[in-house]
């Protein structure tokens, strides 16, 4: 490539640099083998990115768990609060044991149809004995708040007796229609002169 | 350009010869890396071991659609401009903790390496600085390197006709920033330009 005036100059003046770049460049062996010791020995040090993406995915899995649990919660409470529904559930379980036995793929007959058959039939048992295990452990919950429902209708209060005279019979009776006069003089107002 | 590669590994004979190339080509790629890396002595040294470091994992292969040289350029030339990302993202980071003093010297030239240069040389550096980055790559590959303008354009990833017009402002602009620096300068530039030198 041939120069002419001023590319000449900038020539001149780029192999100026050239040659003081040449003097301030790094050994090659220096650089390839810092190259090389680095392909050895690869850094693996704290990252923070990463940490912090395994805490983020930590703290999504929670939240799923926490909001399935709670999902979960909501659609089991109205199956056992009904005693209707739960009476409903407890006849089914107590029909869904001898369908089991009552589709058996039997040796000779369609053995796909009595295995389709069985596995409604076990979902089906399977989901009564959940809502009857469930319906349990809401009852138990609930017998002590029924115990002490009773506790407080059979309670009377201490001053009741105080309040209690002979003519109480009179206040909470009533008169009959084909009564005498003689019985009815009870119901009157004593007049001792 | 599609030169690098992921996967491919390299024979150790052809390491070997690969070494031998890279070592002749040594101080060019220096030189490559500090216009790459805006004269910065520690980032071109950094970015230079990475690119070593590409070639001997075999991360950057070499198939042979280029001349060596070109085709280490533009590997030079892409891993500088990634590694300047990172500083930058580095330097986002870093602002609001103060910076240590072995980062700072980091980017500070080496003394000896400044008091080497002339006056003179400090002002076109200074006027090299203020060129777009296209037209300066595209004067130190023609001046520095001795390449033709395809050469410079295959490093670049651009076409010969882009090539050639960074290459005629480049030259414009590198004169008229030396005759602003220094006024009695330009006498010695006004002689017409010969398009056909290149």
């Amino acid at each position: 490539m041939e120069w002419s005036g001023d590319e000449k100059r900038i020539q001149a003046l780029f192999s100026e640099l050239r040659i003081a770049d040449e003097l301030n460049a790094p050994r090659f062996d220096a650089l390839v083998n810092r190259a090389e010791t680095a392909i050895v020995r690869p850094r693996r040090g704290f990252n923070p990115s990463f940490a912090w993406a395994v805490v983020l995915v930590c703290a999504i899995a929670m939240l799923a768990w926490w909001g399935i649990a709670r999902f979960r919660q909501t659609t089991s409470a109205p199956l056992v609060t009904t005693s209707t529904s739960t009476a409903k559930i407890e006849s089914l379980s107590v029909a869904g044991k001898p369908s089991e036995e009552t589709y058996p793929a039997q040796p000779g007959t369609d053995k796909k149809v009595g295995s389709k058959l069985s596995d409604i039939n076990r979902s089906q048992l399977l989901a009564t004995r959940l809502a009857v295990r469930r319906r349990a452990v809401m009852l138990a919950a609930n017998k002590k708040v029924l115990e002490d429902a009773k506790a407080i209708a059979k309670w009377a209060s201490p001053t009741a007796a105080l309040l209690s005279s002979s003519t109480d019979q009179v206040l909470t009776s009533l008169p009959q229609l084909n009564q005498n006069a003689n019985q009815l003089k009870s119901f009157l107002p004593s007049t001792s002169n | 350009m599609n030169t690098e590669n992921m996967s491919v590994k390299h024979d150790p004979m052809d390491i070997a010869d690969l070494k031998a190339e890279l070592e002749r080509l040594h101080s060019s790629s220096f030189g490559w890396a500090l216009s790459c890396c805006r004269r910065d002595f520690g980032e071109a040294e950094e970015v230079l071991q990475i690119v070593y470091l590409k070639i001997i994992e075999g991360k950057a292969l070499f198939r042979g659609e280029a001349s060596f040289k070109t085709w280490l350029f533009s590997v030079i030339r892409k891993t500088a401009i990634s590694e300047h990302r990172k500083t930058l993202l580095r330097k986002l980071r870093t602002t609001i903790l103060p910076i240590g003093p072995q980062q700072m010297n980091a980017s500070v030239e080496k003394p000896d390496a400044a008091l080497e240069r002339s006056e003179t040389q400090l002002r076109f550096q200074r006027a090299l600085e203020t060129l777009p980055s296209r037209q300066r790559e595209a004067m130190h590959l023609v001046f520095y390197e001795n390449l033709s303008l395809r050469e410079a354009a295959d490093v670049m990833n651009i076409s010969i006709g882009s090539a050639r017009q960074h290459y005629e402002r480049g030259k414009r602009r590198l004169r008229e920033s030396l005759e602003r620096m220094e006024p009695g300068y330009g006498m010695e530039w006004r002689r017409k330009e010969n398009p056909g030198a290149v």
